[in-house]
């Protein structure tokens, strides 16, 4: 049968293409490979750079790549919260992340299945759980929170539970190298916490009420202080005055001397002042008809007499 | 029938046998919906493949049966012993006749419900599949592509065998080849969209190759019930039950074309067919197809990289020297999958939240929940409240069994802004850089807190607070090799939590309250001390004006008197005119003014004249009262 060139070069084309996806993989400037002949691991480390290598195809050869960065594996996402009994029976929940990355590739993929990550991650939790633990244990609050930042002892902790992680994930025994494990954060126990509201609570109203009670001192203060001061000014007031007046009773002297020149008469005048004095205001005059003054009110002879009143004008 | 064909049958259901299986393995391993369904297409022809094999084995047969007869024929002449032979003289003829009659619409039915199976179930796994794992995608789709290649190459031979010799029988089995090629190519073309990220694409080509398989189910309904009502003439050629229309056009779509053609034909009513355009396009159609590959393979070696974006240029997975990082622009590299290009948005100012989320409300109060709150520890700086560590108890509240630690909590929320500023740090040296960064920020902002003052925090300090944790968190990420420049850090809405915020405005609402009542009492002092100011200064006035008034009446009084004293020496006595006359002026002057004046007029009478200004009369005793306007 006569075939097309076409044809031929299309299936050449292709044939070339699939064959060098199988016949070749890549590995990535992030990653290591691991390559395993029949399942068994190749020694050949020339394949596990970076870069572009040969293969035989599954099932002969298989690759596996790894991530070769610095992971984070977060203890608070990855595993349940654990509290920690300090030594000052407080209890708080430690929040850490752990950066590490595969430094043997080899004996990753050998100590954790075809170099699982999750196997790994679950792994490197239990030591970094058990490590923060007995860290953690050995501090006492004022270590991880104080007012006073000299007190406090992060960085040391931090320091000893990284010690404990790589005493016992590094030297070799894991294939990877703890790069670091630091604290995210410090929370309390639910129940913890609020009894950290109620204190809260009962700080915020003890201060409230000392500011209430601050504020009646005071006020009670000002107003004392200001009715004192108007009482001293009124009574300094009353004393001018007095003294004043006083003066004034000193001018009335020449007056008594010429009156006691004719002291009847004197005495005649401030009656008659006075009469006049009294009759200022709204005065009720009952006078008797001997009144000097009024004795033609006196009564006449029958004849002249009528019940009628007397009109008499204001 | 021809042992050739008989063969190639057989290879053919080896063929979707093999095809199959190696279908399901490369979908399961790449978890590839797509593949899953090439390879439940190359099931189902599995099934009409051995169809076609057992009827063509009966007819073979048969014809092995019929030539058979007539070598004896020939040899025992015309009066043959089988001349008036009956149904059981042809065995394998009756076989093969029961088989299409019985067998073949029982096995068409059975075929049916596995095609509604194949269709239904798929259909809802496919939302349930986790996705394409793209790490495996590579190795899959060159897998994908050599098994399509394969079964192509089987299934056209078959089909060109079956329209060459005119084997039926042929026709299904190499049509299913075709069609799980293509299958094979469809889902090998869905991992390089999925390696692209286009990740749903492998659920959408596997919901349109589910709707395929129903489509074939309802045409092999269609044909069973067809089937029923069937004109059975001796004689004619009968369509398999079992070989779908619809399979044979989509493994061969060149049979579209060719009805396409006819179609136009019959439309302008002249050869279209046999236009020199047609004929161009037909012949060039591979070259078409082949150029377009080309173009397609040929546009992968442009990178285009956005205003905004920088991208790593890898070479077989290493960063090109001198390239290894390009910026906005046309860039020209190898072709994929040689060179990639892996682009990143650095200019773009990203953004994560330490703290709280706030949710988008107008107005934030403290005492109105506003967000999924995070509370973080501050350390108490009262002095009765300072953690003692010999005697915890003494410092802290026990309620519930656990002592309250020397801490306050306090509500923050912190948004962080950054941009990457060495890409390939950002990329090479962190698995999660992203995530690390807000990891890192929220222990900054944690250990910061822990020594704060929330007071300080939450009012003046709180700009000097969100430079320094800035710094802090740049100085990190510098150590951690993110390759970010940390370009701002907020403190916002920053208050203690909702359990505890009404008490903490309880004691602003107590200071303003204290304010009131000072300056209420400040107001009291003023207005008191400006009275007693005024009042002291009117009686110091009035003593003045008295002392005047009596200096004054003093002298006055003097000369009148001395005056006085003439005139009563005139007419001395007290019984004299002076006298006289100055009393009845006083007495005159004093009562005109006067409201009443009460006079017993009349003595022996008993009569009280009353002028009286107030509007009543009184009796009082025998007097007569007349009010002034009776009088």
């Amino acid at each position: 049968m006569k075939r097309s060139p076409l044809t031929i070069v299309v299936a050449l084309l292709l044939i070339a293409i699939f064959g060098l996806m199988l016949f070749v993989f890549q590995v990535r400037q992030s990653e290591v490979a691991v390559v395993t002949l029949f399942d068994r691991m190749e020694t050949d480390n020339a394949r596990t750079n970076p870069g572009p290598h040969l293969q035989w195809p599954r099932p002969i050869e298989r690759v596996y790549k790894l991530d070769q960065r610095v992971h984070s594996l977060d203890m608070e996402a990855e595993d349940k919260l654990e509290p920690v009994t300090l030594p000052d029976q407080n209890i708080i929940l430690l929040l850490t992340y752990t950066g590490w990355r595969i430094s043997d590739p080899a004996k990753f993929f050998q100590n954790f299945e075809n170099g699982s990550m999750i196997q790994a991650k679950t792994n490197l939790q239990g030591i970094v759980r058990s490590a923060k633990l007995e860290v953690a244990s050995r501090h006492v609050f004022s270590d991880f929170l104080s007012a006073d930042p000299s007190q406090m002892k992060f960085t040391q902790i931090e320091k000893e539970i990284l010690d404990r992680v790589r005493a016992r994930a590094d030297a070799g025994k894991y294939g990877i190298e703890i790069k670091f494990v630091q604290i995210k954060s410090i929370e309390l126990p639910a129940s913890v916490s609020q009894t950290v509201f109620d204190r809260m609570k009962a700080e915020r109203n003890k201060l409230a009420d000392a500011i209430k009670a601050d504020a009646d001192r005071r006020s009670i203060e000002i107003r004392s202080d200001a009715d004192s001061a108007a009482s001293k000014l009124l009574s300094e007031a009353d004393a001018r005055a007095k003294d004043i007046r006083g003066e004034g009773q000193q001018a009335m002297v020449e007056s008594l001397r010429v009156m006691a020149q004719n002291p009847e008469f004197a005495k005649f005048l401030m009656n008659l002042d006075m009469l006049e004095e009294l009759s200022k205001d709204k005065t009720t005059w009952i006078l008797d008809h001997n009144t000097t003054g009024l004795e033609l009110l006196q009564a006449k002879p029958p004849a002249a007499v009528t019940n009628a009143p007397v009109p008499l004008h204001d | 029938m021809d042992r050739n064909v008989k063969r190639t049958g057989l290879i053919n259901w080896i063929a979707l046998l093999a095809g199959t299986a190696g279908m399901l393995l490369i979908a399961r391993h790449v978890n590839s919906m797509a593949g899953l369904m090439g390879g439940i297409l190359g099931g189902l022809g599995l099934v009409v493949a051995l169809l076609s094999y057992c009827q063509m084995s009966l007819e073979g047969r048969e014809q092995l049966e019929k030539l058979e007869l007539d070598e004896l024929s020939k040899s025992r002449g015309a009066a043959s012993l089988f001349a008036t032979a009956g149904e059981d003289t042809f065995p394998a003829r009756r076989s093969r006749e029961q088989f299409e009659r019985y067998f073949i619409p029982v096995l068409t039915a059975l075929l049916l419900f596995l095609q509604l199976a194949a269709a239904f179930f798929p259909w809802r796994y496919a939302s349930t599949m986790a996705g394409v794992d793209p790490g495996r995608a590579p190795l899959a789709l060159a897998l994908f592509g050599l098994l399509g290649l394969i079964l192509f190459i089987l299934g056209k031979y078959s089909s060109g065998l079956a329209r060459l010799q005119k084997q039926r029988l042929l026709r299904p089995g190499a049509a299913y080849l075709l069609l799980s090629a293509y299958a094979c190519w469809t889902a090998a073309a869905t991992l390089v969209a999925v390696y692209f990220n286009f990740v749903k694409a492998d659920f959408y080509v596997g919901r349109a190759l589910c709707v395929v398989v129903g489509l074939i189910t309802l045409e092999t309904l269609a044909g069973l019930v067809l089937e029923i009502y069937r004109v059975r003439l001796k004689g004619k050629d009968v369509r398999l039950l079992y070989d779908s229309r619809l399979v044979g056009l989509l493994g061969q779509p060149e049979a579209l074309i060719t009805t396409a053609a006819h179609a136009l034909d019959y439309q302008f009513g002249f050869k279209v067919s046999e236009t020199w355009f047609y004929r161009f396009l037909e012949k060039a159609f591979a070259w078409l197809v082949l150029a377009q590959l080309g173009i397609l393979v040929l546009s992968s070696c442009i990178a285009v990289v956005p205003p905004g974006e920088q991208a790593l240029l890898e070479r077989a997975g290493r960063p090109v020297a001198g390239r290894g990082v390009i910026g906005p622009g046309l860039h020209f590299k190898l072709p994929w999958p040689v060179d990639q290009v892996y682009r990143y948005r650095t200019q773009r100012i990203q953004s994560f939240i330490v703290g709280a989320e706030p949710e988008t409300v107008k107005t934030i109060q403290w005492t109105v929940p506003h967000a999924k709150e995070e509370n973080f520890l501050v350390a108490n700086r009262a002095g009765d409240l300072t953690a003692d560590t010999n005697n915890p108890a003494a410092s802290t509240n026990q309620t519930g069994g656990h002592p309250a630690p020397p801490v306050s909590l306090l509500s923050v929320s912190i948004p962080v802004q950054f941009q990457i500023t060495n890409l390939t740090d950002w990329a090479y040296k962190n698995q999660d850089p992203a995530a690390l960064l807000e990891r890192l920020s929220r222990r900054v902002v944690a250990r910061f807190l822990a020594g704060a003052e929330m007071t300080n925090l939450m009012s003046g300090g709180r700009g000097q607070a969100a430079d320094t944790l800035r710094q802090i968190i740049q100085e990190q990420s510098n150590e951690l090799g993110l390759g970010v420049n940390i370009i701002f850090v907020g403190l916002e809405d920053i208050h203690p939590p909702v359990k505890v915020a009404g008490e903490y405005e309880k004691v602003v609402g107590e200071r303003e309250s204290r304010e009131v009542k000072i300056l209420d009492a400040q107001a009291h002092a003023i207005m008191t001390n400006a009275l007693a100011h005024g009042t002291a200064t009117t009686r110091v006035f009035q003593a003045e004006a008295d002392k005047f008034n009596a200096t004054t009446n003093a002298v006055a009084r003097a000369s009148l008197f001395a005056k006085q004293s003439l005139a009563f020496a005139a007419a001395p006595g007290l019984d004299g005119v002076y006298e006289h006359r100055a009393y009845l002026d006083v007495l005159a002057k004093s009562t005109h003014d006067a409201q009443r004046k009460i006079i017993n007029a009349t003595g022996n009478t008993r009569q009280i004249f009353e002028f009286n200004e107030e509007p009543k009369i009184r009796d009082l005793g025998n007097s007569l009262i007349i009010p002034k306007e009776n009088k």
